[in-house]
């Protein structure tokens, strides 16, 4: 019975919550915070603005007071307010788009900026926003423009034919048409596929006198061919708005298959950042390669330049051609003699980078790692050693080189070669014995890295133990 | 004899309350480290390993090394988060006191063997910091210096502004750095810039995409622990 009243009571109290918040949001309460803007002090105008956006899509009813208050209303701090609000309410957007595209006229670069970031919760309903955006490119104000920009990369194809048609402009159209044109150009880039109508045009610019163009046409290249900024035929198909193909993709009156086009595209983009590659400038030398890490296999074509790169560019360009040629795969393995040998750089990124090159190579690398530890150079050696451990399990054909480190004078060696063992995780009673044996070296970072290993096996141990 | 059993309790509480005071003393640290990795849906696999296998590299490089066993045996505290949207974040593996080369050696391998707990999720820069300040507010560590290193490639879309909790942290005199990642969103330094880094000395690194990422958070870390970038 007791129990009985307690469920009933818990009921009641539910339907309470639950009746209590619809109703907290019940039309009289919502117009009854809409009058405090007419008649309230400036900080009871902010409390009740506040307190609609909260409500979101249930203050939608008084968004025409919120314009008009937006429009008449003296306060900067309560104008600024609405603008969130109307960014948080998000309705009617026929009447709130007008409203915010006035407020990018605003005196007040605040309000400016506010209102050019609140258009980017209207997506496609903010495309008469557009021309306004493109004239905010050109504000006095670095907050705005970067709001402004920022709205437009968001926006989706509605706004790639307004940046374009900057692109297009000469670089003497006016004072400040360089940076206009940078950031168009990022944020086409920021918009990944939903800009592929721009690619003609961006390739085109990556051929341009000014290297600044060059160079930010190569990484909107770069973005826009990426893997993951290209769609799949089903995501296609489900939104086909937005995407647009270039010109090209019509092919003696008929429309390419999804795939051709697709493949198209990305064949045009990667045969752009080749030819990039042997640009004067290196940075823009440096985009394009970076670019092509991108494109796994199809940076084949430019393998051996890569490798001259590898072996005499600067270090950010070694570092660089060592991605690509990691992501190249199987057809790439004649260079992971290359890789070992970038263990020894001077530079410690570079190093990291070939290390990672390695793991991605798993075992086809560790007869060439085992070949050249006898050389015995330090720096090789210590990264030969990290190289193991990085790699794991699969570089168990190493142990036996391994369990002869363990008895190195160097005990920086012991360490990394006892650590490489536990990262293997063969528990063989050799390795075990082995490891047991280092827990009595004099140098405290042996027996650590020793006891994590074992500890490690011992793991590996019982859990083969339970599955058996 | 009553009186007796009495005493004794009372004996033995004020052993406990004495016990508990001492060891409930707090460790003094030159620098108490949050890295506050991101874990949402917009990382993969690949960029989680480079992320991971980017820091445990860094605590090997001589001259992080150096830079600890600079800190006059004080040594550091650190520790990694992972974040997502606004209840996704955790502690993983706890705070390490690192002093030399083989605790950093031990944190390293820590690090390399890092699940991720978080499969992913929308992104609360807000959260991340809220749940990092708790962490730095409750670790028993001291130090004079407390800087939460958030690394992230995309803005919020979950959760408060993290400008209120940035602000938060430095009432608190806790630092907040950051690691930029441009892959996505171009435009992203200048938001982390305005909204998120702050305090005394706060800087911020921009790193054009995962595999830039070993690279920058071993400068940042430099930076951080107090050795000059060379």
């Amino acid at each position: 019975m007791k129990t009985q009243i307690h469920k009933l009571l818990l009921l009641f109290y539910l339907i309470f919550i639950i009746f209590s918040n619809v109703f907290a949001a019940d039309y009289p309460y919502v117009k009854k915070k809409a009058e405090i803007l007419k008649v309230g002090t400036v900080e009871e105008k902010i409390s009740a603005v506040q307190e609609l956006g909260r409500l979101s899509s249930n203050a939608n009813f008084v968004i025409p007071e919120l314009i008009y208050s937006l429009r008449n209303d003296d306060s900067h701090d309560v104008k600024m307010e609405i603008i969130r609000a109307l960014e948080r309410i998000g309705g009617q957007a026929n009447a709130t788009v007008p409203a915010l595209i006035e407020a990018l006229g605003n005196d007040d670069w605040q309000i400016r900026w506010a209102a050019a970031g609140a258009l980017t919760s209207f997506g496609k309903k903010s495309a008469m926003a557009v021309p306004e955006l493109i004239t905010l490119l050109r504000d006095s104000n670095d907050y705005v423009k970067n709001a402004a920009i920022a709205t437009l990369g968001k926006m989706g194809p509605i706004s790639v034919a307004a940046m374009m048609d900057e692109l297009y402009k000469p670089l003497d159209y006016a004072d400040d048409q360089l940076y206009v044109q940078i950031l168009c150009t990022r944020a086409l880039g920021a918009l990944g596929s939903k800009a592929m109508i721009a690619v003609p045009l961006l390739v085109e610019n990556s051929r341009h006198d000014n290297v600044i163009i060059r160079l930010e046409s190569v990484v909107a290249l770069r973005k826009i061919g990426g893997d993951d900024a290209m769609p799949g035929e089903i995501g296609w198909l489900a939104e086909p708005d937005e995407m647009i193909w270039p010109k090209g993709s019509r092919n003696e009156g008929n429309f390419l298959m999804f795939a051709e086009a697709k493949q198209m595209v990305i064949y045009t983009i990667v045969n752009t950042l080749l030819f990039s590659i042997s640009d004067p400038d290196p940075k823009v030398s440096y985009s394009a390669i970076k670019g092509l890490a991108n494109f796994g296999n199809k940076a084949l074509p430019v393998k051996d330049q890569l490798v001259n790169y590898m072996n005499r560019g600067t270090p950010i360009m070694r570092r660089v051609a060592i991605d690509v040629l990691s992501n190249i795969g199987d057809e790439a393995d004649d260079v992971i003699p290359d890789f070992v040998t970038a263990l020894s750089d001077f530079d410690v990124n570079v190093q990291w980078a070939a290390i990672q090159a390695l793991r991605l190579k798993g075992k086809k690398a560790v007869p060439e790692l085992i070949y050249m530890l006898e050389y015995d150079d330090d720096a090789l050696t210590t990264n030969i050693l990290k190289t193991f451990s990085e790699i794991g399990n699969e570089a168990k054909g190493a142990i036996k080189i391994l369990l002869v480190m363990l008895q190195h004078d160097n005990s920086s060696y012991r360490a990394l070669a006892a650590e490489a063992l536990g990262e293997i995780g063969e528990p063989s009673l050799l390795v075990i014995n082995s490891l047991n044996i280092m827990k009595k070296d004099n140098d405290n970072n042996v027996v650590r890295s020793a006891e994590w290993s074992l500890k490690e096996l011992n793991r590996i141990f019982e859990e083969k133990e339970k599955n058996s | 004899m009553k009186n007796l059993i009495l005493n004794i309790f009372i004996l033995i509480f004020f052993i406990f309350l004495f016990n508990k005071i001492i060891f409930a003393q707090n460790i003094y640290v030159d620098l108490e480290l949050v890295l506050a990795v991101d874990v949402s849906s917009s990382v993969d696999e690949e960029e989680y390993q480079l992320q991971i296998r980017g820091v445990g590299a860094a605590f090997r490089h001589p001259d992080i090394i150096a830079a600890i066993e600079s800190t006059g045996g004080n040594g550091i505290a650190v520790a990694m988060v992972q974040w997502s949207d606004n209840e996704e974040q955790a502690l993983v593996g706890g705070w390490h006191i690192i002093k030399d080369a083989a605790d950093a050696a031990e944190y390293a391998r820590i690090i390399r063997r890092s699940p991720r707990v978080i499969a992913g999720g929308q992104t609360s820069i807000a959260g991340a910091l809220t749940f990092s300040i708790d962490q730095i507010n409750n670790n028993n560590i001291d130090s004079s210096r407390k800087v939460i290193d958030v690394s992230g490639d995309g803005r919020a879309n979950n959760g408060v502004h993290p400008m209120k909790i940035r602000d938060i942290a430095l009432d608190q005199n806790i630092i907040i750095n950051g690691l930029v990642i441009i892959n996505e969103e171009p435009f992203l330094d200048g938001y982390f810039e305005r909204g998120v880094i702050g305090g005394r000395g706060g800087f911020m690194m921009v790193a054009e995409d995962y595999r830039d990422y070993a690279a920058m958070i071993l400068q940042k870390l430099l930076r951080e622990i107090g050795m000059p970038v060379s």
